[in-house]
């Protein structure tokens, strides 16, 4: 028998050639960014070692290596920006997509357009100005909450999504059986919507994570993180062993990030796959 | 000049899934065939073996021959093959950013075809052809997703007559339009058998009857019956086609 | 063991109530956020404060900023968008390949890296740290950040476009270039174009990968400036910083309102 298979003339051949060419240097342009930053940390990697790696302290000038403070600082500060981005998030997009209310609904929206098209540096001089309007300090909680800010966009948007597509079949039943809507939206909207609420979080998270140019004015010194460490130590780059070591630091902070990257769009994907099913 | 077009011992599959199973079958020209059968039979698939348009389609493959009059279609190019069987799809599919004019004219354009009087001269007589020139010959330049649904698949057949097909593939062409629209379309299919080999699927018994010379029955990926349409719906000679035809199934 | 209605009516109201109050306490700093900008930046923009800038030479004046800022920017489209039209019109209309899940999984990836990361990928090509090449080097900074982006949304634009559109071009006897250079790429244009507006206003406020790309040159870009300025946190050159970043929030504004007009009019 004989198997009839596609035939392309020369000119389609040579499109697909060029476009999968383009497509292979994306890859390069990838694995170039590992190679340069792995080649660029090396001789930090053979001076310090595993051990001061893991320690305490991080001080170039003085040769103290340890990224657990950095680590420490990225983790407290966007966790408690996803943490209060989740809950206010969740509570938007649940009014956002299951209240009819345009006199509410459209100046949030136009509102959470504007988180996500304000830059961050704005939100860092902001930062600066409120915490000295209210005679507070800079530090973790401060770039925590301003975090907070520029993370809820992301997960507004995603939230909304996957609610507005709860299938009207299993509100209507929890409202048959005599539910208020509030009740409704308990039993049923919340747990369709969990895995994508906690995806979306993630996402949150590396957006979190990835942040820099805030954490660096709001932190000032009460702490670092992997991003901000990057620009306060940029300056130091005269002394040895500086530049390599963040390079070093972005390895770290690109591992950090494509983990939980990958997580969150998983989480996500799956949930907006699952949707499909129910129906 | 309208061709004959055969095929032979056509299968087609989707990944592992085979959904055409040997069909061979030939079309005359001045007629119009019809094919009907359940959804999921492959009548679709079947077309788009003809067209070679299953191509396109990302995992799916085929096997067997198709000949348009004595040509195999497998040694013409396939956008050759296209442009002598037309097609024209369930849904009405203008090209969106496109003017009416531009609609009729892309596949000659598409040719390389630069004179303007004469592409100019081939949209009037396609759209003519497809019964739409009187209503729209003075909105020309309008986009055509303005056109109400019934005229928009005008439009899509007086796009495929316009690169001069001597086949016309029509996959449920009145599926999406009104009862009234679909009226309209079954006259002209009536009209334009004079000029072409018409196949048209559908999913509508009663149309079948209406339009077809020859009415083909597929289920599940077999050509279970073939013969006139009269034959086919008063004296079937297969248990299936009768269970279908009278409505005991699908 | 009931529960009143009446309780269970006042426990629903007020979860409703706590939503909205949580989502309006969510969202009230951006009021205070653009009020301030445009209260100060207009302060910080009056003819005095300007004649001082040209004084302190520290920030740089604005005028570099301002002009740093489209400079990069127009490189960057200039760079990234062709290629991420390209990867995008490949990973939407040749599918049916693993190289494509991964091609993807890679582009999404490298899409959610922090931006600072693009920052010190560049500086990573810098060999001479002196003379002229921050232009080149920021864009090729943001170009890093804004390409992937630009890739995922193509694909996802043109995957909006129906199949039975392609269905028809081929149908005519249309090749796969025309199906893709007459019919899907025209028929997406517009959202395409809104798409890279939307990107480019994105990376315009970019601030941190610049650090690395700058030369030394603390007021490149409007974005730069504004970071250099704050963290002199005077009074009078915060108010020099509340300035920049109330001329580069009207930057953003434009890019985002004309690409958000150009949606408009695709809706209808």
């Amino acid at each position: 028998m004989k198997e009839r298979r596609l035939h392309k003339s020369f000119g389609d051949r040579l499109l697909e050639g060029v476009l999968s060419l383009i497509a292979v240097f994306i890859f390069c342009v990838f694995f170039l960014l590992i190679y340069k930053f792995v080649i660029g940390s090396l001789p930090a990697w053979q001076h310090i070692g595993f051990f001061k790696l893991v320690s305490r302290q991080w001080n170039l000038v003085r040769g103290q290596y340890g990224v657990l403070p950095l680590i420490y600082g990225t983790f407290v500060t966007s966790l408690l920006a996803v943490v209060l981005a989740t809950i206010t998030g969740v509570a938007l997009a649940i009014v956002l997509s299951q209240y009819d209310w345009p006199w509410f609904n459209r100046p949030m929206l136009l509102f959470v357009d504007g988180l996500s098209a304000i830059p961050s540096v704005i939100y860092g001089l902001w930062g600066l100005s409120v915490l000295s309007y209210f005679h507070l300090s800079v530090g973790m909680y401060a770039a925590g909450v301003i975090l907070a800010l520029m993370v809820l966009p992301t997960i507004v948007s995603t939230v909304r999504k996957i609610m507005n597509a709860v299938p009207e079949e299993l509100k209507q039943g929890a409202l048959a059986i005599g539910a208020t809507k509030e009740e409704m939206i308990h039993m049923v909207v919340l747990p369709y919507a969990l895995q994508g609420i906690l995806g979306s979080a993630v996402l949150g998270l590396t957006r979190a994570i990835g942040e820099t140019i805030v954490i660096v004015m709001v932190l000032g010194f009460r702490g670092q993180t992997l991003t901000s460490v990057l620009v306060n130590d940029f300056a130091l780059r005269t002394h040895a062993l500086v530049t390599s070591s963040l390079y070093e630091v972005a390895l770290l902070l690109c591992l950090v990030a494509i983990l939980t990257s990958i997580g969150g769009r998983l989480l996500v994907r799956s949930a907006k796959r699952g949707q499909r099913v129910p129906l | 000049m309208a061709d004959v077009v055969a095929a032979h011992d056509v299968s087609a599959y989707y990944g592992q899934t085979k959904v055409l199973r040997g069909v061979t079958l030939e079309i005359r020209p001045n007629e119009v065939t019809a094919i009907i059968g359940p959804p999921g039979c492959g009548k679709s698939t079947f077309v788009r073996c003809l067209n070679r348009l299953l191509e396109a389609t990302p995992d799916a493959r085929m096997t067997g021959d198709v000949f348009l009059g004595e040509q195999n279609v497998y040694d013409m190019s396939a956008e050759e093959t296209r442009r002598k069987i037309g097609m024209v799809f369930h849904r009405p599919n203008p090209f969106p950013t496109m003017t009416i004019f531009s609609n009729v004219a892309a596949g000659l354009r598409l040719q390389g075809l630069r004179n303007q009087s004469g592409i100019a001269d081939r949209v009037e007589r396609s759209l003519r052809s497809a019964m739409l020139w009187d209503e729209v010959k003075d909105r020309l330049q309008m986009p055509a997703v303005l056109l109400s649904a019934a005229q928009q698949q005008q439009l899509c057949i007086a796009r495929a007559l316009a690169v001069d097909p001597s086949v016309l593939l029509l996959d449920e062409p009145a599926s999406t339009l009104s009862p009234m629209a679909t009226l309209q379309i079954e006259e002209l299919i009536e009209d334009l058998k004079t000029h072409y080999t018409i196949l048209i699927v559908t999913h509508n018994l009663q149309q079948a009857a209406r339009v077809a010379d020859k009415t083909a029955f597929f289920l599940s990926g077999e050509m279970v019956e073939y013969g006139k349409t009269m034959h086919l719906f008063t004296t079937p000679k297969d248990k299936r086609t009768e269970d279908y035809v009278t409505g005991r199934f699908g | 063991m009931k529960v009143q209605p009446n309780l269970r009516r006042i426990k629903s109201k007020l979860w409703l109530f706590l939503w909205v109050l949580l989502g309006i306490v969510a969202v009230l700093p951006v009021i205070s956020m653009v009020l301030e900008v445009v209260i100060r930046g207009l302060q910080g923009l009056s003819p005095v404060v300007l004649d001082q800038v040209s004084a302190s030479s520290f920030g740089g004046n604005l005028i570099h900023a301002v002009a740093g800022t489209i400079v990069i920017t127009l490189w960057t489209a200039a760079m990234s968008i062709p290629i991420a039209l390209m990867v995008g019109v490949y990973l939407a209309e040749y599918p049916n390949y693993r190289f494509m899940y991964v091609l993807r999984g890679l582009v999404t990836t490298m899409a959610d890296l922090p931006a600072v990361i693009g920052g010190l990928f560049a500086f990573s090509f810098i060999t001479k740290h002196s003379g002229d090449g921050a232009i080149m080097f920021s864009s090729i900074a943001l170009s890093f950040v804004l390409m992937p982006r630009l890739i995922r949304d193509t694909e996802q634009i043109l995957r909006t476009v129906p199949s039975v559109i392609r269905e028809g071009a081929l149908s005519i006897g249309a090749t796969k270039r025309q199906l893709i250079f007459y019919v899907l790429l025209p028929s997406c244009f517009r959202l395409l174009v809104r798409q890279w507006l939307h990107g480019l206003a994105r990376v315009m406020g970019e601030t941190a990968p610049l650090i690395f790309t700058s030369f030394n040159d603390q007021a490149l870009t409007l974005p730069l400036s504004t970071f250099t300025f704050a963290k002199g946190a005077t009074q009078g050159s915060l108010l020099e910083a509340w300035g920049r970043s109330f001329l580069l929030l009207i930057f953003v504004s434009i890019l985002l309102l004309v690409s958000k007009q150009i949606s408009r009019r695709v809706v209808r």
